[in-house]
């Protein structure tokens, strides 16, 4: 029997194993993320390996269970840690944390004294990122002067994991300046550990950002980082993304992307600014539709004047 | 003034001299001009400035062409002057929409009907609408032009945004214009590009309007094309090969004999871009007039057109130093065997950057790969002819290559003789460690066999860790049982390569492996205890049966569980009784193991042991079971699965069904009827719909007719593809259905599932489902390959008849190459009667033939009167004797 889109038999035209496209399909369409043909055969591999654990003898029996299976959720949560791109460092573009301490948190400050100022690192991977917020602002005396909640989430429960637990590698903490790894770290074994005082700056969640459910309530943020995952996005996930923050984000709210990021070629509700030596996205001012005022009333050609007496 | 009768629109008629014959109560009260007055009089004596303003032509065309004319308010404004009947703050004039038709008499045209209507008002409000279009605040702006677009507005207030200091708000006036729908819309645009193209905003806003409209745009642009300003005749060029319509071909040509160099340079542009085939010969003799500013975009088009019998005329171009490097590219993207010599022996030239001849050489056989299956022709061409000092060459450039380089250089220099000092070797062992290049060098280190196993065996401990699985599988490859004690120490110092450790080793089938491999049956990773079990197969120690046997008995369950598999796979007797007792084994993955596996011996007691897992407490248990049932002896099988189709578990049922479909069993057809048409669970439905298929079964097509219409897309998918075996009347009507819809997706869905009689049946709706898509290559793909499917003269005459379209042809030869060698009638039938553009088709299709039939088909036309398939013959005979001189061709 031809293997067409049920996927038992001969391959038909497509490029492709047709099972691994409705997968890849399957996979954008939940998480946004997108593999293109260069990287087939990666995705290829990691579900592999997925496949092997739960004894699936076809690409079409998982793409099944992840569509199908009641317990799916699971499985999701399973394919997310094995997918997940876990690069990322301490103080990774330091500009964007430097306008966060030295603009964006004066200005919230001038503008809503005693509000807490909520900030959500929205892929932040085994926790680098919003542990380096909190060291920027600890490092100018936030904490003491106004009250900050710092949100790190992740759609992978694993790397989540890592953030919680604290620990690092050498290569994380790579951009570092010395003094700043000694001021934060401390040598554990092969590792280093994050100052526990710190790490607790950062409340720790599970988040699939393409879920609005899990994502919504988050994004209710002052300042949102999404850095360095928008370039694995199709452009209809970056949209809904896009959507969901510029809905739930406040009108003063800050937007940071990553250096290689731009929502400029998209049309979303956000527009590029200038703060501090960074650049950041903003909710733009809300379009005014010109309502049709009434005409004036002028004379039409041959229409007889009416004296007034 | 006064409507007469209150409404909008009122109507006159005129005679063919255009003497008004009669004024109806509305025209009357709106000119103010009484019927008596009106009637027996010519309109331009009533309303003189009709002359001036040039609409008497558009009357008489009516009259004399029987055409229907409309004059859009936005380009006229009105046919006859008269004050608007309410106030209007922008208009001083009524504004009309008038449409101006024959008045018939029988077959004669005796005058015209002017149907006017007052739009006065609703330009009025685009006109407020549209006063926003100068608000400073860019959102007003926006906003506008969104509110504009929503009304659709007239195209001339639309294009009023067109110079907007704003890209967001000019995007959204290009894209409501875009889509905008009337001929004034065309007169618009040529007046825009003609009167304010020397803004650039204007001119790249026009310029997108043009190309995305849906109206006839090109007898306006061809009529530009001819002005006597060469800045817009440039323009014109540029429009009419962004708008992709090939009427504009020959006008184009005529344009390479501008006198303006910039209008030549647009002309190639844009045939480049319309894929114009009867054009590579006249581009082709840009290229090689000695005219540097036009040399390269004429490579450039050649290369974009597709014409791959012009490689020849490109091939001298190598020797001229400034041109050299567009010519490779060209050659890259067009050519085939032809031009890999030559490429090849750029490698060696010390005036050359490797990258480049590389790059082109790795784009070709990428070509030949993904498009025919036979990139090895070009490997092993370009491994025989190119010069000793290229392989040098290609590995001193490597490491200092750009990422995007590195994988071409790579893959070439893996096709290279291996030669000692070359240091071809070392090189793509440290190239293991760019990602990009990492497929190629390792494949590249595959082909160059035990030399280079030694290489990678010396670098091994110098690369990245995620380099080595890749060199593990390339040792694997290489099979040098030099290499097993490096792979073994990688199962302690590099974990995460253990799957390909494992492959690698079971390639190589070194027994050195054996002990480090049993230690693997146990890896908490299943994957690596698969491979484990794989390898263990392959590399087949005398001592594996004994151990094996010892090894089900293992107190850890992994082990167990790899055992059952090994002992299962060998089909060792001695075996058989712990592996019945394995069936009932406390660890749930050892005893679906030994469930799934237990079946490949033959023993009368399995059929029992199966039925007992089937009432295994746990889904995944009971799964196990109904996968083996499909290779149980089918009477055996046959109540086992009944049972299992009624399972709690969606996966037992599924997994039934799919067993179900390999036994092929009639009995169970009731069930897998109801399975299909009423299981809550989509995966069963469809696996029951495909067993019902695979067993032949009368309910298999009703079935699939009641599915065709479910509400879940993969459901819809499955049927389909059921339907599309079958011959049947109405299953064909419902694939003929699909093939029409608008959704793209279910169209895919439709040409994919389409086989044999179905495909052959349905030829002209594939072929129309396959000229619609022309912008969709998925789609244009899928229907090139469902024509193949028909296998019938009159399918495979569509398919090389679709090749004319040029967003079609790709496919459509791919799918021709693929004609089954014993039915050479098929493409013998089109060479005789099929048209030009078919002929070419097919026999750049034989040029990648692999018997000396392609060759007798090529030959065969010659002489054809085409001059374009003369060359197409004498090109494919070219390339089919570079291929028996390599020894590639079948005497068949």
């Amino acid at each position: 029997m031809r293997e067409g889109t049920g996927g038992y038999g001969a391959a038909p035209a497509t490029r492709g194993a047709p099972a691994l496209n409705l997968l890849r399909d399957l996979i954008v369409q939940r998480t946004g993320v997108w593999y293109d043909d260069a990287k087939r055969e990666l995705l290829e591999e990691r579900v592999g390996e997925l496949m092997a654990a739960r004894g699936l003898p076809s690409l079409l029996d998982y793409y099944y269970l992840l569509r199908y299976d009641p317990d799916a959720d699971a499985v999701w949560r399973e394919l997310m840690d094995r997918l997940a791109v876990p690069e990322t460092y301490f103080w990774r573009q330091p500009e964007q944390f430097e306008a966060l301490a030295n603009e964006v948190v004066p200005r919230h400050l001038a503008a809503h004294p005693g509000r807490p100022l909520r900030i959500w690192s929205a892929a932040c991977c085994s926790g680098e990122e919003p542990l380096s917020i909190a060291m920027a602002l600890e490092e100018k005396g936030w904490f003491d002067r106004l009250p900050i909640e710092i949100v790190g989430s992740d759609a992978s429960p694993a790397l989540v994991a890592r953030a919680q637990a604290g620990l690092y590698g050498d290569r994380s903490l790579r951009a570092l300046s010395p003094a700043r790894r000694a001021r934060w770290f401390a040598r554990e074994g092969e590792r280093w550990r994050v100052d526990p005082t710190l790490h607790a700056r950062v409340r720790w969640a599970t988040a699939n950002l393409l879920d609005e459910a899990e994502a919504g309530p988050l994004a209710a943020a002052d300042v949102v980082f999404l850095r360095n995952v928008l370039i694995y996005f199709s452009d209809d996930a970056i949209r809904r993304v896009a959507r969901t923050l510029a809905a739930r984000m406040p009108r003063d709210g800050w937007l940071f992307l990553g250096a290689s990021e731009s929502l400029m070629r998209l049309a979303t509700d956000f527009t590029m600014d200038e703060v501090g030596s960074a650049f950041a996205y903003v909710r733009k001012p809300a379009p005014s539709v010109p309502a049709e005022a009434a005409a004036p009333r002028l004379r039409a050609a041959g229409t007889p004047r009416v004296e007034r007496r | 003034m006064t409507g007469g009768d209150g409404g909008d629109a009122g109507v006159l008629t005129t005679d063919r001299a255009l003497v008004v014959r009669s004024w109806d109560a509305w025209v009357a009260a709106a000119t103010g001009v009484p019927e008596a007055v009106a009637l027996g009089r010519p309109l331009a004596e009533l309303f003189p400035e009709v002359e001036p303003r040039g609409l008497l032509p558009r009357l008489r065309r009516v009259v004399d062409e029987g055409t229907v004319e409309v004059l859009a308010p936005a380009f006229h404004q009105y046919l006859i002057p008269c004050p608007p009947r309410e106030p209007a703050a922008h208009f001083a004039r009524m504004q009309q929409h008038v449409t101006l038709s024959p008045l018939r008499a029988g077959a004669e045209i005796v005058g015209v009907t002017v149907a006017i209507r007052d739009v006065t008002a609703r330009r009025e409000r685009e006109r407020r609408v549209a006063d926003a279009l100068r608000s400073p605040d860019e959102a007003t702006r926006l906003g506008a032009v969104e509110a504009l677009a929503a009304a659709e507005a007239s195209a001339d207030v639309l294009v009023d945004a067109f110079d907007d200091a704003s890209w967001r708000v000019r995007q959204a006036a290009v894209d409501a214009v875009g889509r905008h729908r009337g001929e004034e819309v065309v007169e618009v645009l040529a007046r825009v590009l003609r009167d304010q193209h020397r803004d650039l905003s204007v001119l790249n806003a026009t310029l997108s309007a043009l190309a995305a409209s849906g109206e006839e745009v090109l007898p306006a642009l061809l009529e530009l094309l001819a002005s006597p300003d060469a800045d817009l005749r440039v323009y014109v060029a540029l429009a009419l090969g962004l708008r992709g319509d090939l009427r504009a071909v020959p006008a184009l040509m005529g344009a390479l004999d501008d006198a303006d160099a910039n209008v030549r340079f647009h002309a190639l542009e844009a045939l480049g871009r319309l894929r114009a085939r009867e054009a590579a010969p006249a581009v082709a003799a840009v290229a090689e007039s000695g005219d540097f500013s036009l040399a390269f975009p004429a490579l450039d088009a050649l290369a974009a057109i597709g014409d791959e019998t012009v490689t020849p005329r490109i091939l001298p171009l190598l020797d001229d130093d400034l041109l050299r490097s567009a010519a490779v590219d060209a050659l890259g993207r067009l050519g085939g065997e032809e031009v890999v010599a030559p490429l090849a022996a750029l490698l060696a030239r010390g005036d050359v950057p490797p990258a480049e001849p590389a790059g082109a050489l790795s784009a070709i056989h990428a070509r030949y790969q993904e498009g025919f299956g036979d990139g090895e022709v070009i490997a092993a061409l370009a491994g025989a002819t190119a010069p000793a000092e290229a392989a040098r060459r290609l590995a001193s450039a490597l490491a200092p290559a750009s990422s995007a380089d590195r994988p071409a250089l790579a893959r070439v220099l893996g096709w290279l003789a291996a030669d000692a000092d070359d240091g071809a070797d070392e090189a793509l062992v440290r190239a293991l460690s760019d990602p990009g290049a990492r497929a190629a060098a390792a494949d590249g280190l595959a082909r160059r066999g035990a030399r280079a196993a030694e290489a990678l065996l010396a670098g091994l401990g110098a690369l990245d860790e995620d380099a080595l699985p890749a060199a593990a599988l390339a040792l694997g490859r290489i099979g040098a049982p030099a290499a097993v004690p490096a792979l073994l120490g990688l199962l302690d110092s590099a974990p995460h390569a253990a799957v390909a450790v494992a492959g690698a080793l079971g390639a190589i089938g070194d027994q050195r492996a054996f002990e480090p491999l049993v230690a693997l049956l146990g890896d908490p990773q299943a994957a690596v205890r698969q491979a484990a079990v794989g390898a263990l197969s392959s590399i087949g120690h005398p001592d594996l049966r004994e151990r094996v046997s010892a090894l089900l008995d293992s107190p850890i369950p992994a082990v167990r569980e790899s055992a059952a598999r090994i002992a299962a796979y060998f089909g060792y007797g001695e075996c058989l009784d712990r592996l019945l007792e394995l069936c009932r084994d406390p660890d749930d993955g050892v005893r679906r193991a030994a469930v799934e596996h237990l079946v490949s011996l033959d023993d009368p007691r399995v059929a029992g042991v199966l039925a007992e897992a089937l009432r295994d407490g746990t889904g995944a248990g009971r799964a196990a079971a109904a996968r083996a049932l499909a290779r149980l002896a089918p009477d055996d099988a046959a109540p086992l699965l009944a049972i299992a189709l009624a399972d709690a578990d969606l996966w037992v049922r599924y997994y039934a069904a799919r067993s179900a479909g390999a036994t092929g069993l009639p009995s169970l057809a009731p069930a897998l009827d109801r399975a299909a048409r009423g299981d809550p669970a989509v995966p069963v439905r469809i696996a029951a719909l495909q067993a019902l298929a695979a067993a032949g079964a009368a309910e298999a097509v009703p079935a699939a007719l009641a599915l065709a219409e479910d509400a879940e897309p993969d459901v819809r998918l499955a049927a389909l593809a059921v339907l599309g075996a079958s011959d049947e009347p109405e299953a064909l009507a419902v694939l003929a259905g699909a093939l029409r819809d608008d959704d793209g997706e279910a169209r895919r869905a439709a040409l994919d599932a389409l086989e044999g009689c179905a495909a052959a049946a349905l030829a002209d709706e594939v072929a129309a489902a396959a000229s619609a898509a022309s912008r969709d290559p998925e789609t244009a793909r899928a229907a090139a390959f469902a024509l193949l499917r028909g296998a019938s003269a009159t399918s495979v005459g569509r398919l090389a008849a679709l090749a004319a379209e040029p967003g079609v042809r790709e496919a459509c030869v791919e799918a021709l190459a693929r004609v089954p060698v014993e039915r050479p009638e098929l493409l013998s039938g089109v060479l005789r009667e099929g048209g030009s553009a078919a002929r070419e088709a097919v026999l750049e299709a034989v040029a990648h033939g692999r018997t000396a039939a392609a060759v007798r088909l090529a030959a065969g036309v010659v002489d054809d009167p085409s001059p374009a398939v003369r060359r197409a013959a004498q090109h494919a005979l070219c390339r089919l004797d570079l291929r028996a001189a390599a020894g590639r061709l079948d005497d068949a």
